[in-house]
């Protein structure tokens, strides 16, 4: 067909249809519209928009940082649920206010390496991880949560950082070695620490206390000491020596000492008994609470290790020692003190994996008078269940007072910031995209 | 020395308006096939330069720009109706010669950008610059699009 023939055709189909202009009809919907389309509204809306939750964000990050919570008029509780592992858990510059745990979350798998040092509110439902200098290989080096949940110890290579969680300010002890640090109890009155130095370094693992309130750390051992332990009036420690020799390198004697290293007693214990941890003294000062493997059992080519159990010593001479308590199913699933604290002079708490058939942590509160226990607390499984919770502590001048509180909704703060840039840089395309495609939209209708 | 100041009063819309209107219909019409639809679109154009006279610099292009582009939206939405409600709207018949009847069966082969191109420079005989404009693209996209949009008619035609 020829350009003529196409130009003819397009007029004789164009000609077919009867317009009229109706100047009329157009001028009277036209009257109908007062001022300017406005077109510019949706995109300055959604810039607007975008600027706003940006902002929002910043503001919430900030405020968070700035959450000091300098006393409460209601009393301490403890969650009835604690929240599993979160990679977007906000963080804390320290002003968290008074906590009523510390944990280690999302260790105990060698190929993770975002384990978080978590702090838990004594005083509402708020969660923060606490950040420590990382020292690479899924290290975290290990804090001690003061009794009053106020202060955070935390070991470093030839000092001891001292964290206010009201203030934020931390305060520097030096110790008296050069290399890393293991932080083992906090006294009760929260002024003293123990540590001791790593074997292969300076004092040899020997046991020390620093005295915060002049920052002298004295040497109270001369071997090396694997577990310490303040006495509740805050006038002796318990520590229990290195043996390389005894089948748990652990020596059979517990010693108790003044700080100025003046012996008092040493009580021998039976092969394989350990020290429970840093809250092993009773809160009446009279028992020591350790934990002693039975022998091992052999089936066939299998050897299982023997049966735990908790038992007491008398530290006084004059109390009236319990019975020893199956502890198969009430130590730590991964790694911690076996004793947490105490809610009464005849009740601890202690932390357990499955005895309830779950595979959360699990807080139990133990009668040491007959062995009866109940589940107290529980850390959720997220989507990762290889993930353990580790070195479970708490505020232990605050768990007598404590009440039990029913957690739902735990605030883990806002999003880390590589969170926030990242869900920005995801978004951002986005909206610019729907912002651009809009406008060309309302350019091109005119 | 400077321009005078054109008042963009209801007087002038109404010149703009009789200037204009049918041969923005004819050009929805030929885009879109159908008179009413063609008529609809094009008292909205007009309503939207109503709103927007004060910024309009070049009333005809923006006129043809828009009404291209309402058209466009509206056989898009018209494909979507006809997938979904599988009822055809029906459109304006007339009687036509044997050429018109084929062009127009051609016409309704092409995409509706390729449609307003051809109906631009062999209906109104616009120049390649005025279609570009129409458009709002380059005078090489025009080349491009007549070019693509005859060798479809012509494969339609034969």
């Amino acid at each position: 067909m020829s350009e003529e023939r196409l130009r003819a055709a397009l007029r004789e189909i164009v000609n077919a249809a009867p317009v009229r202009p109706d100047p009329a009809a157009a001028m009277t919907s036209a009257r109908r519209v007062t001022g300017p389309r406005q077109g510019w509204l949706i995109p300055t809306l959604a810039a607007t928009a975008v600027i706003l939750t940006i902002l929002a964000l910043a503001t919430v990050y900030r405020a968070d940082t700035r959450f000091p919570v300098v006393g409460t008029d209601s009393g301490p509780s403890l969650p009835d649920r604690f929240p599993a592992f979160s990679f977007v858990q906000g963080t804390t510059d320290g002003r968290f206010g008074r906590a009523i745990a510390l944990y280690i979350n999302g260790s105990g798998h060698e190929d993770f390496i975002f384990a978080q040092l978590i702090l838990a509110s004594a005083d509402d439902d708020r969660y923060r991880r606490l950040p420590v200098p990382d020292r690479g290989n899924n290290y975290v080096p290990r804090a001690l949560l003061s009794p009053d949940g106020t202060k955070v110890a935390i070991g470093g290579d030839g000092s001891i950082t001292v964290l206010d969680l009201h203030t934020g300010t931390s305060t520097q002890y030096p110790a008296d070695a050069a290399a890393d640090l293991t932080l083992h109890a906090f006294s009760a009155d929260g002024r003293r620490l123990a540590y001791t130095t790593p074997p292969e370094h300076g004092a040899g693992g020997s046991l020390f206390i620093l005295d915060l309130s002049n920052g002298i750390s004295a040497r109270i051992s001369q071997r090396p000491v694997k577990i310490a332990a303040f006495s509740p009036d805050g006038g002796y420690v318990a520590f229990q020596e290195e043996d390389i020799h005894a089948y748990d390198s652990l020596h059979a004697e517990i010693e108790i000492c003044r700080f100025d290293g003046t012996s008092i007693r040493s009580i021998t214990v039976p092969p394989r008994t350990q020290l429970a941890g840093a809250q092993a003294w009773s809160p009446d000062g009279t028992l020591l609470v350790a934990v002693a493997t039975g022998p091992d059992r052999q089936d066939g080519p299998i050897s299982y290790t023997g049966d735990r159990s908790y038992v007491f010593f008398d530290v006084t001479g004059t109390a009236q020692t319990p019975a020893p308590i199956p502890a198969n199913d009430l130590t730590p699933r991964a790694f911690g003190d076996p004793v947490l604290g105490w809610r009464t002079p005849t009740s601890m708490l202690v932390s357990s994996g499955d005895v309830d058939g779950t595979t959360s942590n699990l807080i139990i509160e133990v009668d040491i008078t007959n062995g009866s226990h109940h589940i107290l607390s529980r850390f959720s499984v997220g989507a990762r269940d290889d993930l353990a919770v580790g070195d479970v502590q708490f505020a232990t001048a605050l768990i007598p007072e404590a009440t039990i509180r029913h957690s739902t909704n735990p605030n883990r703060g806002s999003w880390p910031t590589w969170a926030i840039v990242t869900a920005i840089a995801c978004l951002a395309p986005a909206v610019f995209g729907i912002v651009l495609w809009w406008t060309r939209r309302i350019k091109r209708r005119g | 020395m400077t321009q005078p100041v054109q008042v963009r009063d209801d007087a002038w819309f109404h010149t703009v308006y009789t200037a204009h209107f049918a041969n923005l219909v004819q050009l929805a019409f030929v885009t879109t096939g159908g008179l009413a639809a063609a008529e609809d679109l094009v008292q909205d154009v007009f309503t939207d330069l109503y709103r927007s006279r004060a910024v309009v610099t070049d009333p005809t292009a923006w006129l043809r720009r828009a009404t291209i582009n309402r058209c466009t939206s509206w056989i898009r939405r018209r494909i979507i109706e006809r997938k979904h409600a599988g009822v055809d709207q029906p459109l304006f018949a007339a009687a036509l010669g044997p050429d018109a009847v084929a062009v127009r069966k051609a016409l309704v082969g092409l995409r509706p950008r390729h449609r307003a191109a051809v109906f631009l420079r062999y209906y109104l005989d616009l120049s390649e610059a005025e279609i570009a404009a129409a458009l709002r693209c380059r005078p090489g996209t025009v080349k491009s699009l007549l070019h693509r949009g005859l060798k479809v008619m012509k494969e339609h035609l034969q």
